[in-house]
């Protein structure tokens, strides 16, 4: 005959009769440990509890009430402030967005700034250049001075000339344009010139108002950089 | 008025404090009894109570209607007093890795020829041995071993509040009752 086991007598003890009782009943070994074990369980049940009078809830009550009435203003607090913090948060939202685009302005201006100086000091030095070609005698005027001049002027120009079409400023890239050709003709022009060569040149500086036209340029982004 | 408890959690759920009034009163006794067995010290078993009823009051919103309001508060008192032996079982490994002397203290009460069991010869001097016994269960063995010993629970109540498998639940208890006869069978033996 298989005996109980612990458990299954733990579990007989609880279940108070359900369960496998039958056999307790038939077996001699069985029945004195389960007899054991629900005399020792039986005697934990007088596990002391300190008394607690009738009025005890009434005192929980009153410890309790307070925590309660806090814990019911904060909820009321949260609520009341809930739409100040929404408020901050879209506030927050809108100053961030609007300091994004103000330091991204900022940034485009201060580009364009260092831009336009570097173009109105570039345009100047052209200008001294192309001044010195308009009046020079073509007959007797040693061109190799401005040839040195012309190519120092030459890599500049084109830097300026392209971040003019990349800012989509068509005029001072046209500009730019006119001075780069005159620019490429007097760097590459040879050392024995001839006075032909030098007079076609001033009359095409001439004929397309290239001083006037870096003049103006110059003065209107150098008044436009100091704005910035 | 008379509330039954399922009205009276129903009005305090609405925010009705004087429902939520009625259940405190009413259930104070039996919850603080249970907290007792559980932890095993009057303080604490006072400071559960109220953390059991302001978790009640929490989750009010939650207490479906499908077990007693009596069940459901055991329930989060049981979770409460398991959070807390826990804490301070954490503290106590700290603790004792500092003093490793205290690991003993137990078990010198109840099997060292101090008292002596000639001396326990009265069912009351065991039940005197029974809470140094319990506090040397685990959380779970003594919730489980509570809940079913003392508070009559069933097994599948009590794996709703531990948790766990209804078969792990029904171990669980049946450790405890184990550890608790070795640990309490010199005595008891002397005293039968």
């Amino acid at each position: 005959m298989n005996h109980l086991s612990e458990e299954e007598l733990v579990d007989l003890f609880y279940s108070k009769g359900a369960g496998p009782n039958e056999h307790v009943g038939a077996c001699a070994e069985c029945r004195r440990r389960f007899l054991e074990l629900k005399e020792s369980l039986e005697a934990w049940r007088d596990y002391p509890v300190p008394e607690r009078g009738e009025s005890y809830g009434q005192e929980v009550w009153a410890r309790l009430a307070p925590a309660l009435e806090k814990r019911k203003r904060n909820f009321l607090r949260l609520w009341l402030l809930a739409p100040a913090f929404a408020a901050m948060l879209v506030a927050g939202f809108v100053i961030g967005i609007w300091t994004e685009h103000k330091r991204s302005i900022t940034e485009d201006h201060s580009r364009e700034r260092v831009l336009l100086m570097a173009m109105s000091d570039h345009l100047e030095r052209s200008q001294i250049l192309l001044t010195q070609l308009q009046h020079a005698t073509p007959a007797t005027f040693d061109l190799s001075t401005e040839r040195e001049q012309a190519r120092d002027l030459l890599d500049q120009n084109r830097l300026l000339r392209q971040s003019a079409i990349q800012l989509g400023d068509r005029s001072k890239a046209a500009v730019l344009d006119d001075l780069e050709r005159v620019l490429l003709s007097v760097a590459n022009a040879p050392p024995d010139s001839a006075g032909d060569d030098m007079k076609m040149l001033q009359e095409r500086v001439e004929s397309e108002r290239l001083l006037w036209k870096v003049r103006i340029t110059s003065s209107n982004a150098r008044e436009k950089g100091q704005k910035l | 008025m008379d509330w039954s408890d399922q009205a009276a959690a129903e009005a305090a759920c609405k925010g009705d404090q004087a429902a939520f009034r009625v259940l405190v009163e009413r259930h104070s006794r039996s919850v603080f009894r249970l907290a007792f067995r559980m932890c095993g010290n009057e303080h604490d078993a006072e400071d559960l109570v109220q953390e059991t009823f302001l978790r009640a009051y929490k989750q009010l919103g939650r207490f479906d209607g499908r077990s007693a309001f009596g069940t459901w508060l055991y329930r989060i008192c049981a979770n409460c007093t398991l959070d807390l032996l826990r804490s301070r079982k954490s503290r106590r490994e700290v603790k004792n890795t500092r003093e490793p002397e205290n690991e003993r203290h137990w078990l010198d009460t109840v099997a060292a020829p101090g008292p002596g069991p000639e001396r326990l010869t009265q069912s009351s001097q065991i039940v005197g041995l029974l809470e140094p016994a319990l506090r040397q269960l685990s959380e779970m063995e003594r919730t489980a071993f509570v809940l079913r010993h003392y508070e009559g629970c069933d097994i599948d109540e009590i794996a709703r509040t531990l948790g766990v498998q209804a078969n792990a639940a029904k171990h669980s208890v049946f450790r405890a009752v184990q550890k608790l006869r070795r640990a309490l069978e010199p005595a008891w033996g002397a005293a039968r």
